[in-house]
């Protein structure tokens, strides 16, 4: 009787053929060794998301879904250029291009409305996700988010690509290694509120006429939103200015630098206990918050590049030892008995190169990337309740074993927000 | 090895900055003091026949944010319309 092992042996030997017989060349990666992505919503964000997705060898970009007729051919027309063929298919509603059984995985940049559905949805049909930042509209979304991406076993990233950014991963590096001291202080620059306010403004354009359906399906745009009349600044951009679609500048820097302080503090799985709101609507404006442990996150406007000129969206790590920070500059200031141990970092484009690839390879091996969706949801729950003392404009306290507020009624029932019909989460 | 710092030119950074502010919205379409009503209030924009579905819009989602039971049935008469359905829940 034949053993397993000489089963397993017979069955697979007659399918290894050498990759020359089959006429491929050194390094080239077989179409059944790619991973397949499609796209759902790529404006100029996603596009250079996109951009970098199309230099990872072994990735196949097949087929792209957006509500806006323009967006769709200017998606398929960048795939089939890079590639060489006309391979891209483009799609109006999102089930479509989800029901393909080729596609393992989405990039999802839509508005940030529909980042948490849109990524439970596609879960809920065997895709892993690539989405951009602020992942969730509120707590509720945040936990939901989670809870989805284990329930289905599936791979999340974040679009929180400073994580694989050298010059943070180095600042990062100096507080493990203890060269900081105990930690004591993080500091998480979020939005300048001369681009986008601390509370975003909840009042409507005057309406004008739709587009047509095939140029703008205007009801698929709104999708889980509450409704309002159209009005073409919103589909331009000018969304992040209201409420219904955004947190403001809070949720628009801090899913980033919040996510930071977390990551580098080994902070991922939780959130502060405290809030404390400083400042008006036009800024500067600041949170104050505090972990049990006693470690204080300071959420600061520290306007676009911070005080020391280290770019946009700058974290700071302050310990009784020393203190670093770095943003987008990729330059880093530090504390002086630091700088002997200052190296150098790679360009920050390299984040985000380094973060997509990291996603490929990570569905390939079925592990969970380093922005994955715990983690994210975590950091994100952190900004909204951030969001939510701004609001109130009143310290709040913070419950995270029951996940929520221990001083503010209100607080709470703004932990979630309604979605409108059809949309679940 | 310990090297000094990076000081090559800063690259462009990721973070693009935002658009022009969009337009102004008008009087009509401005929250204003339904921000601030109390739960008497918003009972009175709720059942109003004269209130416009933009008041009727912010005062539903505002009385979601106090959750007074009181509000519930102006609320749930919200519920079968088209627009303001998500708004009352």
């Amino acid at each position: 009787m034949a053993t397993r092992r000489q089963v397993l042996k017979s069955a697979v030997a007659p399918m290894i053929v050498p990759s020359l017989v089959l006429g491929q060349r050194a390094g080239h990666v077989a179409p059944s060794d790619k991973v397949v992505w499609g796209g759902i919503g790529l404006g100029a964000r996603g596009a250079h998301v996109l951009s970098k997705l199309l230099m990872v060898p072994d990735a196949r970009f097949v087929a792209i879904c957006d509500v806006r007729n323009e967006r769709r051919e200017f998606i398929k027309s960048t795939v089939d250029k890079a590639y060489g063929d006309s391979g891209c298919q483009m799609y109006g509603d999102q089930y479509e291009i989800l029901a393909r059984k080729d596609i393992d995985a989405v990039l999802i940049a839509t508005g940030d409305r529909w980042h948490t559905p849109l990524s439970i949805i596609a879960a809920q049909h065997g895709k892993d996700v690539y989405c951009e930042k602020p992942c969730s509209m509120s707590i509720e979304d945040s936990w939901a988010l989670a809870a989805a991406f284990r329930r289905y076993n599936r791979l999340y990233q974040a679009g929180c690509q400073r994580r694989n950014g050298a010059n943070f991963q180095f600042c990062k590096e100096l507080l493990e290694s203890g060269a900081l001291g105990k930690l004591k202080t993080l500091y998480a620059n979020v939005g300048p509120s001369v681009n986008w306010p601390p509370i975003p403004s909840r009042d409507w354009l005057a309406g004008e006429p739709l587009p047509p359906k095939q140029v703008l399906d205007w009801d698929r745009w709104l999708g889980p939103a509450p409704w309002r009349p159209y009005h073409p600044s919103y589909v331009r951009g000018g969304w992040r200015n209201f409420y219904d679609f955004h947190g403001g500048g809070i949720l628009e820097w801090g899913s980033h630098t919040v996510d930071l302080c977390h990551w580098a503090a080994g902070l991922d799985e939780t959130q502060p206990v405290e809030y404390e709101p400083v400042g008006t609507n036009v800024g500067p404006y600041f949170v104050n918050c505090k972990y049990a442990n006693g470690v204080r996150l300071v959420m600061r406007d520290n306007g676009w590049d911070g005080a020391l000129d280290t770019g946009s969206c700058s974290f700071r790590i302050e310990g009784d030892l020393g203190w670093v920070e770095t943003g987008d500059k990729t330059k880093i200031e530090c504390s002086p008995n630091i700088k002997p141990l200052l190296r150098v970092t790679e360009p920050a484009p390299m984040a985000l190169q380094n973060h997509v690839f990291e996603m490929n390879a990570r569905i390939k091996e079925r592990r969970q990337p380093s922005a994955n969706a715990a983690a994210a949801a975590n950091s994100h729950v952190t900004c909204h309740a951030a969001f939510i003392a701004y609001q109130r404009g009143k310290t709040l306290t913070w419950d995270t074993a029951k996940a929520e507020f221990t001083n503010d009624d209100v607080a709470n029932n703004m932990r979630s927000r309604a979605l409108r019909e059809p949309w679940r989460i | 090895m310990k090297m000094p710092q990076n000081t090559q030119p800063a690259p462009a950074p990721a973070a693009k900055a935002p658009a022009a502010p969009p337009p102004t919205p008008p009087a009509e379409f401005q929250e204003g003091a339904i921000a601030t009503m109390d739960v008497a209030a918003l009972k009175g924009v709720l059942m109003s026949a004269q209130a416009t579905e933009f008041q009727k819009a912010k005062a539903a989602q505002r009385a979601g944010e106090l959750a007074s039971k009181e509000l519930v049935p102006a609320l749930a008469a919200m519920l079968g319309d088209e627009h303001l359905s998500v708004y009352a829940r």
